[in-house]
């Protein structure tokens, strides 16, 4: 059976209109929670597994599926019109899409980011189809060594993502990464700065801080600034995005779609780093760098489709080795072992139904998302209309349910509100929230593969350098940073040369 | 004046006649509302799975909803001091893995204490865990894997995938009875530790065998032998570690508990309803799925049972010196 008979026998189940249904149902299902700000794809995957049991396998995944992804496409919904990103990949499109909410051009930016991850998803599709099992085998080239040096790269990235101070910018990561060490250390099973609080012995949940710096914070500093309310409210351009809008972004989303599809395989992280790494190169690559921050449309192409193209790409190593990469693609394991099936490699062979069906229903899924999302912009941009004094109560309350739902924990509330207030003393000392939330996500994870590189070489920090990936991306890194330094230090030596 | 006495003395004997046999009817009654399940991990993990599918069962034998609430976090712990707080009327359960309640003495401080704050019901699953090894790994079988050890201590990595686990008891309980010295890596769970073995980056692990099956019998895995104290149906040819080591015994088990104080009419009317559906075919079939085995025995052997397992691990993990802080 070669790739095109499986291609067609894929597309024969996902049509089929039981499933298709189902299909549509996760879509709509998964848009709605995304676009909800804090209710994510895992809690509502997660109450939707007892109905999985009444449910074909393949219909059973294809609608779980529609969730996660939809959940993508609804995510940047809220990431642009309310500045609160959903999970760790939307923190990237509040930067610049926020900023071009705040111009009146939402429509173009909901546009470009649904257009963007249509794209994303239809090529991340047919690399699944016809090369999973050997993109599977890449992600084993990545050992701790290497996923250390991706994420130090990482973590430089993050100080040239920020268009404030580079100073401030370092500061703040550093920050992050320190709130990170809280909760229970993987290598060793110890407790860090818990405070015998139980809950916290997992960590600070990431969502809790995002919702409380972004939403929060931006809620406080609305309602400070009075006047703003009807700004807000007042100018809504065009619906569509112009010519100009789509020639600025189909460059980054062609890149976004490369550097998403090759990081979403890497278990553990890879899709997350996807939209950062994407922001970080559309910034270095563009003419006027500094227009990053204020609504620059390719800050909105480039991560929407990095993070759609390692959404789809999660799936590889679930389908083809049985591994799952993150907590919904965990779910999704939890609901085939439901179903009496055992993920792992034999599934492509066993049960290719399954394997094909799933594929084939990912574009589809696709395709109904765009087909939902584009007219619905109308109504979320009509939603911006709505006085302040009614949105941001309404906003708060979702958030709430929203982060109470991921861990069924009221302590994980009191946090957010307690990140909303550290979000406004960034806001008043002119702080970026987006390099915090990296340092605070990476930090935990590069010490993670650091000591466990080092116990894989048994001491030898050597490996680093001797391993050619690694090498690569340090280089990389280090290059990086010489390069955003070295303007700011000519510009500083021009100032002292000119006194 | 008697008419009245009279009355009041029937009315008294009905009164208490009704009373009797309301308490052994609230035990028929019983449940009335839903009951809820708490499951201290994230949803979809083994734990969570069997929950489900017990559960499941059991709502239809009662004809009660059964509510599954994943309150994961702290190493079970959260999910558990849920549990021993709550009011012990029977509509609040505990379904878990061995954690807290099987090794306590892991934890320098519980925020409940296991001998008196829980009442076990029955133990519900078992699953053998099994060693297996990247293809690449020189050993092939234990006595290889024992002399390999030996010859270089220390200088073996093993995998674990969560501190304190059954996994990581499994190996602690390997190199005690076995004399060697082996360094261990941990991660974040299963599915990380998994693909660092299949990708070869750490040579050898413990787990449950539902997760290596697909990998051994795709030949990406080898085993080298299973915890049980017999071999099991599936892998016939791989040898148990107690055929080299007396005694070995390290599955996995999982269990209903209930706060302590639950009246006796509840705890067996619940055993004999979780025991039901375990014994159903569907559910026997859906764990052999999952190359499990489903028990359910009465509250006194699941309690002994409890006891002779924490009896086992409480030197282990003194030997060893194991502490999860």
């Amino acid at each position: 059976m070669n790739i095109f008979d499986n291609i067609m026998f894929g597309l024969g189940v996902a049509v089929n209109p039981l499933n298709l249904l189902y299909c549509f149902l996760g879509c709509v299902l998964g848009t709605l929670i995304g676009v909800l700000p804090g209710i994510g794809p895992v809690a509502t995957i997660a109450m939707l597994l007892p109905i999985t049991f009444n449910l074909s396998p393949i219909a059973a995944l294809i609608m779980l599926a529609g969730i996660y992804y939809g959940a993508q496409y609804g995510g940047s919904t809220t990431s642009i019109l309310v500045n609160i990103p959903g999970e760790a990949s939307s923190v990237v499109t509040c930067l610049d899409g926020y900023a071009m909410a705040q111009q009146g051009r939402a429509g173009p930016a909901l546009a470009i980011a649904a257009i963007g991850s249509f794209f994303a998803g239809t090529v991340a599709t047919l690399l699944i189809a016809f090369f999973a099992p050997p993109l599977a085998e890449v992600a084993f080239k990545f050992s701790s060594a290497e996923y250390c040096s991706l994420i130090v790269f990482g973590l430089v990235a993050a100080v040239v993502m920020a268009s404030g101070s580079l100073l401030k910018a370092i500061a703040v990561v550093f920050l992050g990464l320190l709130l990170g060490i809280v909760g229970t250390d993987v290598t060793s099973g110890i407790k860090r700065f818990t405070f015998s609080i139980w809950a916290l012995s997992d960590g600070i949940e990431f969502v809790a801080v995002a919702m409380g710096m972004f939403g929060f914070a931006e809620i406080i500093r609305n309602l400070e600034l009075k006047t703003k309310q009807e700004a807000l409210t007042s100018h809504v351009h065009h619906l569509m995005p112009t010519r100009s809008d789509i020639k600025a972004s189909w460059r980054p989303v062609l890149r976004g779609t490369v550097l998403g599809s090759f990081l979403g395989i890497l278990p553990g992280g890879g899709a997350i780093l996807s939209s950062f790494a994407s922001y970080t190169l559309e910034k270095r690559l563009a003419k006027d760098p500094s227009r990053f921050g204020k609504g620059a449309i390719e800050g909105v192409a480039g991560p929407e489709s990095a993070n759609n193209a390692g959404a789809q790409m999660s799936f590889i190593p679930l389908l083809t080795l049985g591994i799952p990469p993150n907590a919904v693609m965990a779910l999704m394991v939890g609901a085939m072992m439901i179903q009496g099936i055992i993920p792992g490699p034999q599934v492509m062979t066993e049960r290719p139904e399954l394997f094909w069906g799933l594929i084939a229903s990912m574009w589809i899924g696709n395709l109904i998302l765009v087909v939902l999302n584009l007219p619905l912009i109308g109504i979320w941009v009509r939603l911006l209309t709505v006085p302040y004094r009614l949105l941001y109560p309404a906003i708060l309350t979702f958030c709430c349910i929203g982060v109470y739902s991921i861990n069924n924990s009221s302590f994980d509330v009191i946090l957010t509100a307690c990140f909303g207030l550290v979000g406004c003393f960034f806001n008043k000392l002119d702080c970026e929230p987006a390099p915090f939330l990296l340092g605070f996500i990476l930090g935990p994870m590069v010490e993670e593969h650091l000591r466990r590189a080092m116990l894989y070489s048994h001491g030898d920090p050597s490996v680093f350098f001797t391993r050619p990936i690694s090498l690569v991306l340090l280089i990389a890194a280090a290059l990086l940073l010489f390069f955003t330094i070295i303007p700011t230090v000519s510009r500083k030596r021009r100032k002292v040369f000119k006194e | 004046m008697r008419k009245i006495l009279r009355l009041t003395v029937l009315a008294f004997f009905v009164l208490m006649v009704i009373s009797i046999a309301a308490g052994s009817v609230f035990a028929q009654g019983f449940p009335t509302k839903p009951i809820r399940i708490i499951v201290p991990f994230v949803p979809g993990g083994p734990t969570d799975v069997f929950a489900r599918i017990v559960a499941q069962k059991l709502s239809e034998n009662l004809g009660q909803q059964i509510i599954i609430d994943n309150r994961g976090g702290g190493n079970a712990v959260i999910g558990t001091e849920i549990v021993a707080q709550a009011p012990p009327d029977g509509y609040t359960l505990l379904f878990n893995a061995p954690g807290p309640i099987a090794t306590p003495d892991l934890y320098k401080s519980l925020p409940f204490d296991v001998e008196k704050d829980f009442v076990p019901i029955t133990l519900a699953v078992t699953s053998p865990n099994i060693l297996a090894a990247h293809p690449s790994f020189p050993a092939n079988t234990i006595s290889e894997l024992i002399a390999l050890a030996k010859a270089k201590p220390g200088q073996l990595n093993c995998a674990i995938s969560t501190i304190g686990g059954s996994n990581h008891l499994a190996l602690e309980l390997f190199k005690s009875m076995a004399g060697i010295k082996m360094e261990t890596i941990s991660y974040k769970g299963a599915a990380p530790a998994l693909n660092a073995l299949l990708a070869g980056h750490v040579p050898i692990m413990f787990n449950t065998i539902g997760l290596m099956v697909p990998h051994i019998k795709a030949g990406k895995l080898k085993a080298l032998g299973v915890t049980s104290l017999k071999r099991t149906d599936i892998f016939p040819e791989v040898p148990a570690f107690s055929e080299f080591l007396p005694g070995f015994e390290a599955a996995s088990w999982f269990a209903v508990w209930g706060p302590a104080g639950m009246p006796k009419e509840i705890v067996t009317r619940l055993n004999n309803e979780i025991v039901k559906a375990l014994h159903s075919p569907e559910v026997k079939k859906r764990c052999k799925d999952l190359y499990a085995e489903a028990i359910g025995n009465s509250p006194e052997e699941f309690a002994s049972y409890v006891k002779s397992e924490r009896t086992k691990w409480a030197k282990v993990i003194k030997d060893f010196g194991i502490r999860l802080d």
